[in-house]
């Protein structure tokens, strides 16, 4: 006997276009909402009394529609941070493939690395440097040596393949091609033709005069990338150890050169090492053959992705307190609206004694109330749409990591249950409304 | 909860489409070629041929119908390139061999066609790294069961087929449950 749901059910939801289902999806949310209306209004005409009610009372019915909107637009501005975030960290760490450094935690590892929070770590020596670049799989392995800071901007060493790879063409001047020269991030405070003494360590600590005579001139700046390296200054990684009297890494003979091949014996050590190469499979065997005692390779995307698995936790908290957020809200506003029905309740007992059905009543009210939802709901997402990208923005300013968040499905199906959710809740308003003696409003 | 929803209103319309459309025959097509086998030792956790060794092999528990990834460490202790080209079993209309990337935020395994394993060499294939692929799996995997799968290996041109017990581990789980016994 076939197995309906895997064998035929789960193909055909499979066979759809991942837009068609997250529309699926959305129907699937409103349609408790789109059955109450149906029932609630079939066969009746209450919407021209509800127009007029609108009109009647516009000011408190705009308040009610702009606590909705702000609630809504709110959550689902934040919300879609999260999705924001993970891709844009994920795009910052697209071009680490492969990390090899000294044990320890890979994520403080990624940290300093890849997103430039500098720790102090172990060196890794020449003849490992040697061995990694002189794989066969490997297609250039940069030494990557931060410990240094220019006015907040980390001052990086490397060498010029590895600028290539993080910016590609530079957005301004020339890669550096003698010892003392920088490339620039396309956000450091400098221009190119600027020159600067960097400090030794980053931070409040930094010591500024540990350097001195040691000056830098900027030649080129790169292209935005996204990431904490548009912060960064990069300069030659022999340039670092030089400023640290480490020599260069070269035997006299080639003392001026930039770049590799090193001298393992000269090589006086970097806290880890980016490799490339030109082949997925080949950065699992290099993880796999240099994960040993005395070196750690890891992928930072891995990395990423355990941190990314805790933040989509924090998503779903973050999600059902938003959605709670946006009930209280319409609570309030149902409790408003409560005291609203008083404000009308002659007219609608007027209706009561000239006979209209109790079903009509009911009709009008819940559709009051589902109008301020809806329309609070539908404004909520066009704030959205501005408030995402404002929090997107100071995001980005805060991290360095460029954060385009938007909203998105996920975002809209959010809404979609909210509205339903509530738009039950309305009934409740409507039923108070039928409770109120006939004769005593009509006194009133 | 919405997915199940919206399969539950697709249901209606599948009802009709399974009475008429007649059930495909999902037999695997694993031809027995001139190869060598090998099969799990008595503990079930080490499987071994020419000196490739299979150690751990584990998946997750998974529904009938999704994807499967199954884990194991192999350690090359020959003198010769093995090279891993991807697997078969029953319990799944196909098998391969996947490297996890990212890409956009998000996880995603990718095929490889092959891994060489140099002689001396230890490969692990282990979450958000390299992994087998069972795709579309043919029952449910129930957490504590263990099936067996093939793991197809090329040595010196020759086919070589390592059986391995896989264990079924949680859904959630992140390594075997003897991870870090020794099997010698």
């Amino acid at each position: 006997m076939p197995d309906i749901y895997y064998d035929r059910l789960l193909p055909l939801w499979e066979a759809l276009s991942p837009d068609m289902q997250d529309g699926l999806l959305l129907l699937f949310s409103i349609l408790p909402c789109l059955m109450v209306g149906f029932i609630v209004t079939r066969g009746l005409k209450p919407f021209t009394l509800v127009k007029a009610m609108l009109w009647q009372f516009r000011w408190t019915n705009l308040v009610f529609v702009g606590l909705i909107a702000v609630s809504v637009a709110l959550g689902v501005g934040l919300i879609a941070q999260e999705r924001g975030l993970r891709r844009g960290t994920a795009k910052a760490a697209e071009k680490f493939d492969l990390i090899i450094a000294s044990p320890g935690s890979e994520i403080s590892n990624v940290m300093a690395t890849v997103y430039l929070q500098a720790s102090d770590m172990p060196l890794l020596d020449g003849k490992l440097y040697d061995e990694i670049a002189n794989h066969d799989q490997v297609a250039f392995a940069a030494p990557i040596a931060f410990g240094d800071s220019f006015a907040g901007h980390p001052v990086i060493g490397t060498t010029p393949e590895f600028m290539a790879h993080l910016s590609g063409d530079l957005g301004e001047g020339k890669a550096f091609a003698s010892h003392f020269e920088a490339v620039i991030g396309s956000n450091v405070d400098l221009d190119v033709g600027d020159r600067f003494t960097p400090a030794h360590g980053v931070g409040d600590s930094a010591d500024a005069g540990a350097h001195d005579g040691d000056v830098f001139k900027v030649v080129g700046r790169m292209r935005k990338t996204g990431s904490p390296w548009d912060k960064a200054i990069l300069v030659p990684v022999e340039a670092v150890w030089l400023v640290h009297g480490l020599g260069t890494g070269h035997r006299q003979a080639r003392s001026g050169q930039v770049g590799p091949p090193f001298d393992p014996e000269l090589f006086p050590g970097t806290p880890a090492i980016l490799v490339h190469a030109d082949q997925l499979w080949a950065n699992y065997a290099l993880k796999s053959e240099f994960s040993r005692p005395n070196s750690m390779a890891y992928f930072p995307g891995a990395v990423l992705s355990q941190l990314h698995g805790l933040l989509g936790d924090v998503r779903q908290v973050m999600s059902v307190m938003a959605v709670i957020t946006q009930v209280l809200v319409t609570a309030g506003v149902l409790t408003g609206l409560v005291i609203l029905t008083r404000l009308f309740s002659r007219r609608l007992a007027l209706l009561r004694a000239v006979g209209a059905p109790r079903r009509f009543l009911f009709a009008i009210v819940w559709s009051f109330a589902a109008t301020l939802i809806g329309s609070g709901a539908l404004l909520g997402i066009l704030l959205g749409f501005a408030t995402t990208s404002v929090i997107s923005g100071i995001v980005s300013e805060r991290t360095d990591i460029l954060v385009e968040a938007s909203l998105s499905w996920p975002e809209f199906h959010l809404v979609a249950l909210f509205v339903s959710f509530t738009i039950l809740l309305a009934m409740f308003p409507a039923f108070l409304a039928l409770r109120r003696p006939v004769v005593a409003d009509l006194r009133t | 909860m919405l997915k199940t929803l919206a399969l539950a209103f697709l249901f209606a319309a599948a009802v009709p489409l399974s009475l008429s459309v007649p059930d495909v025959a999902l037999a695997a097509s694993h031809e027995h070629e001139d190869h060598d086998h090998a099969h799990p030792d008595h503990s079930g956790h080490v499987s071994e041929a020419d000196g490739m060794r299979a150690v751990h092999a584990w998946t997750r528990a998974s529904h009938k119908g999704d994807n499967a990834l199954v884990f194991v460490t192999l350690q090359n202790r020959s003198h010769h390139l093995f090279t891993i080209k991807g697997g078969h079993s029953g319990k799944a209309k196909s098998v391969e061999l996947v490297g996890f990337m990212m890409k956009d935020g998000n996880d995603l395994y990718v095929p490889i066609a092959e891994m060489p394993i140099k002689a001396g060499q230890e490969m692990e294939l282990a979450p958000k790294s390299l992994a087998l692929r069972l795709n579309d799996l043919k029952d449910d995997l129930h957490k504590g069961e263990s099936f067996e799968m093939g793991l197809d290996f090329v040595k010196d041109g020759k086919a070589v087929d390592i059986h391995v017990n896989v264990e079924v581990g949680a859904s959630n789980a992140t390594r075997h449950s003897h991870a870090g016994h020794m099997h010698e």
